[in-house]
């Protein structure tokens, strides 16, 4: 168990590693002037125009002018102080501007995580154990077609019907504005409600999906016609003895899924203006300001790897044969 | 399902409903694909009357600077499909090579090759696609390459642990034995027994990429030059075409893109089933 | 009393194919049958039949009596009230054949959680005093252990444990020494002799365990059955020409093989018309063989063989 779980944060910290040289190498080695993606384009512009010695001040602050290798020490050590550099929309720290995004997103993605992991866990399993029955016969085509077709495009039928057509729901934003208290939260509410059910269909649907082959493999094994043999209903077959493996690599999936709950829902983000960590990440990357798209992309980067982390280890405390390392995934 | 399958026949190349529908569907936007200059009666970048509805002349309406919107649909299927299936194309070899080497050989390799994936597997997907896209010189081959990166891993899992089943096999054991040729074993015996996983897979991944296509030239990420389905909905969505209700423009990339996402979904869905799993005789 | 009539399996999108070819057996109280036949002679899905373990595709026709009650059309309660309490089955040893996250206490006291009524605690505590009457040392440990920690003799002898656990008064076991050398099957031996009055059906392979452990044999080949008889007459007096080639093909009788072998294979003679199914490889066939033989009375046996019915 001890080694596993060492050789599984060695992974983790290579991966780590991995993104950081790899958003470390795109900046020097992308078209156009590497300070340009430093301080972003407008910025970069604005200050070649007024003042070039500032720019000069700055390729030397990030020792534009040293050696690969000094670069990178240097680029490490300002990632481990989280030093992020100033955004150049309001000159606030990078870092402050993207944890208030992220803080919205969570808004979004939290209950849809729970919600669909409950839904699709509980929907799985029942068509899952009964194949072909009505509740099957509808329910698989349309989870099936919810996980395969872009997200965007069911946002944007959703956004035409139940916003513009229908006018359920603000067709964009977070608030109204103006409001506070109990109001606010309820405006708030209310206009999350469209972004919402979208991403909890799209969690549910994958997670559905997940569970359903989950559960209808389970069935098929031999210690559940041992099971049956013993006289148990089966009831009581599928509660003590297929639910608990077919939740050993559902848990697996919840978790890495975890590991998306900041990132996971850009494009439905951007569609409905929802302020997040996705929209900014977005925004940031369509304006050239490199050094927000590049702390989003660390921050997820690390949040996805510390879900896989959590995934290994939760399976290895559910899981008797991983827990004492004789069995490898 | 209501169409009774034979069992056990590996040879016989039998589809069903699914399947036939999905590649019915592939096989027409091919054809439309193919056919492109043909069909579309508008050059697509030609520009006209802004805002045309629907009529006889402009089967699908016109846009904000009005081009004509089928014309376009039909030129956007080639681009589509290119980068869909190029990706796929990528992403397959790329997985297959790695899996025989990592499969086969086992060792060394196959720990670095793991070792790989499981970091691989670590990446933000989306993320790094969009950053590369965005940085990387917009067009096509960005757009495959950024994709393809990340897209691999889940092909070359499958394919590893497959081989590894297959190397154990006699059939095999007795080449290596002989000291046939690594290379011929691995062309001549290994891949034609992959041969339905890594079909079935590549559609799969056809499905994936034309997805991820679609989501990046939605946010204008996309190949500025000639514009996909997804670059469609990307001027409808932000020339605000939506909020005022031209469904004309809209709708019809939603419904292409939706259309052939599931239809090669449908053909990878089948092969995946075939699957050999570890299913015993009682 | 436990009878099997006509019973025969057959599976769906096979065709005619019968798994199980009109089988006919009856197993007084008390009594110890084995079945022995080669892999894929259908005789662990005579087994499952019985209890209606069989998975969806299969078509049972038959009946078998348990008492005069008929197990294929009891109702669910009744069925699940038999399925390990009154008949035990005892699945072939293989690693899957227990639930990978349940502790082995936990599975082996199951059925006395669902029959006897007892709280998952006592049942555990039960447990453990089966498994040392199985000969399992050390059952704290091991009840409180999960499968993979067994091997594949102790495992066997978990699975008694677990039959036995409900008190049934009739037990299956499939393949009991399946994969076992020979120092685990005289364990696992040593376990079947634990059994007191309970009635045994066990399929194997091994016709010197079957000997060991039964007062009957029945002899299957090709989904049918072809000799039954007491233990002592088949093993010493042999009269099909397949028991005695299976006999004559045992180490301790020399490893004879006649070396006749057949140009199908035996899945085949099951989808093939009537006939012997064993002729292509019977040093004895004639003409005749090309008809089906009758399961005919022979002294106090039954014999599937042209042989003895042109001496009657």
């Amino acid at each position: 168990m001890y080694k596993r779980v060492i050789k599984k944060l060695a992974v983790a910290f290579s991966t780590i590693l991995a993104i950081i040289t790899i958003s470390f190498l795109m900046v020097r080695f992308m078209p156009g002037d590497p300070l340009m993606h430093l301080v972003g384009q407008e910025r970069y512009y604005e200050l070649q125009m007024d003042a070039p010695e500032e720019l000069e001040r700055i390729a030397e602050k990030y020792g534009l002018n040293d050696s690969l290798w000094e670069q990178y020490v240097g680029y490490l050590k300002s990632i481990v102080t989280f030093d992020f550099g100033v955004a150049y929309s309001n000159d606030e720290p990078v870092l402050d501007n993207v944890l208030s995004r992220a803080k919205w997103s969570l808004v979004l993605s939290v209950p849809t995580f729970l919600f669909g992991g409950l839904f699709g866990a509980v929907l799985g399993v029942l068509t899952g154990w009964k194949p072909g029955g009505w509740l099957d016969r509808i329910l698989t085509p349309v989870m099936l077609f919810l996980n395969t077709v872009p997200s965007n495009c069911i946002g944007i039928l959703f956004l035409v019907f139940f916003a513009f057509k229908l006018q359920w729901f603000p067709l964009n934003g977070m608030t109204s504005g103006g409001l506070s208290g109990l109001a606010r939260t309820i405006d708030i509410i209310w206009h999350a409600g469209l972004p919402m059910l979208l991403l909890l269909l799209f969690r549910t649907a994958s997670n559905y999906l997940l569970m359903k082959s989950n559960v209808s493999q389970v069935k098929g094994e031999d210690y559940i016609t041992t099971a049956y043999s013993k006289g148990l209903s089966s009831h009581r077959v599928l509660w003590v003895h297929v639910v608990k493996n077919a939740m050993l690599p559902y848990t697996t999936s919840l978790c890495m899924q975890l590991g998306g709950i900041l990132s996971g829902s850009m494009l439905i983000e951007v569609i409905f203006g929802w302020k997040g960590m996705g929209n900014l990440f977005y925004t940031a990357v369509s304006s050239r300001d490199f050094p927000t798209a590049q702390l989003c992309f660390l921050i997820s980067a690390v949040c996805i790897v510390f879900g896989n982390l959590l995934s290994d280890i939760v399976i290895a405390l559910i899981d008797p044969r991983i827990r004492e390392g004789n069995f490898d995934y | 399902m209501t169409t009774d399958k034979k069992k056990g026949q590996k040879k016989t190349f039998s589809m069903n409903g699914a399947m036939k529908c999905g590649a019915g569907i592939v096989g027409f936007f091919l054809l439309v694909a193919l056919f492109a200059k043909q069909i579309a009666p508008y050059d697509p970048a030609q520009m006209g009357v802004p805002y045309i509805k629907p009529c006889a002349e402009h089967l699908l309406g016109t846009n904000d600077v009005g081009q004509d919107i089928f014309s376009e649909l039909i030129y956007g299927t080639r681009v589509s499909l290119l980068i869909g299936v190029f990706t796929a194309m990528v992403v397959t070899v790329f997985a297959t090579m790695l899996s025989l080497i990592s499969g086969y050989y086992k060792g060394i390799p196959d720990k670095l090759i793991t070792a790989l994936t499981n970091i691989t597997m670590g990446l933000p997907s989306l993320a790094l696609t969009v950053l590369l896209v965005a940085y990387l010189n917009p067009g096509k081959t960005s757009i495959i390459i950024s994709i393809s990166l990340t897209a691999w891993t889940g092909t070359s899992r499958i394919l590893r642990s497959r081989i590894i089943q297959l190397a154990e096999m006699p059939f095999i054991k007795i080449e290596k034995a002989i000291g046939m040729n690594d290379f011929v074993i691995m062309t001549k015996h290994l891949l034609p027994n992959l041969k339905d996983i890594i079909l079935s897979r590549a559609a799969l991944a056809v499905s994936s990429a034309m997805m991820t296509e679609a989501g990046l030239s939605f946010l204008g990420l996309g190949d500025l030059g000639s514009k996909s389905w997804g670059s469609i909905l990307h001027y409808a969505f932000y020339q605000n075409g939506v909020v005022r209700g031209y469904y004309w423009w809209y709708l019809p990339p939603i419904l292409c893109t939706s259309l052939a996402v599931t239809g090669f979904m449908l053909l990878g869905y089948y092969g995946v089933q075939k699957m050999p799993g570890g299913k015993k005789d009682a | 009393m436990l009878e099997f009539k006509n019973v025969s399996v057959r599976f769906r999108g096979t065709g005619s194919l019968l798994a199980v070819d009109d089988v006919t057996l009856s197993l007084p109280k008390g009594s110890r049958t084995a079945i022995i036949g080669e892999t894929g002679s259908g005789k662990s899905v005579l087994l499952l039949a019985a209890l209606r373990l069989l998975p969806e595709g299969a078509v049972v026709s038959g009946s078998v009596c348990l008492d005069g009650e008929d197990l294929l059309h009891v109702g669910k309660k009744r069925l699940q009230h038999i399925r390990g309490g009154v008949i035990s089955y005892i699945p072939q040893g293989g690693g899957a054949s227990m639930n990978p996250l349940l502790k082995i206490g936990f599975q082996v006291g199951e059925p006395l959680i669902v029959h006897r009524q007892k709280t998952k605690k006592e049942a555990m505590a039960e447990s453990v005093r089966l498994l040392r009457r199985f000969n399992l040392h050390d059952e704290d440990r091991v009840a409180h252990d999960y499968p993979h920690a067994l091997s594949g003799g102790m495992r066997q002898r978990v699975m008694i444990a677990m039959g036995m656990a409900a008190g049934p008064s009739i037990l299956f076991a499939d393949e009991p020494t399946k994969g076992l050398d020979q120092r685990r099957i005289e364990l696992v031996e040593e376990s079947l002799q634990q059994l007191k009055n309970e009635t045994l059906l066990c399929v194997t392979h091994d016709m010197g365990f079957a000997g060991r452990i039964s007062d009957a044999i029945c002899v299957m080949y090709a989904a049918q059955q072809v000799e039954l008889g007491t233990s002592k007459e088949i093993l010493e007096d042999p009269l099909h020409p397949y028991t005695q080639d299976m006999l004559a093909a045992m180490p301790e009788n020399g490893m004879v093989y006649h070396g006749k072998v057949g140009a199908l294979s035996h899945a085949e003679y099951i989808g093939g018309e009537g006939g012997c199914r064993y002729r292509d490889r019977c040093l004895y066939c004639s003409g005749k063989c090309q008809e089906k033989p009758p399961f005919a009375v022979v002294g106090n046996r039954k014999v599937r063989c042209w042989r003895y019915v042109a001496e009657n």
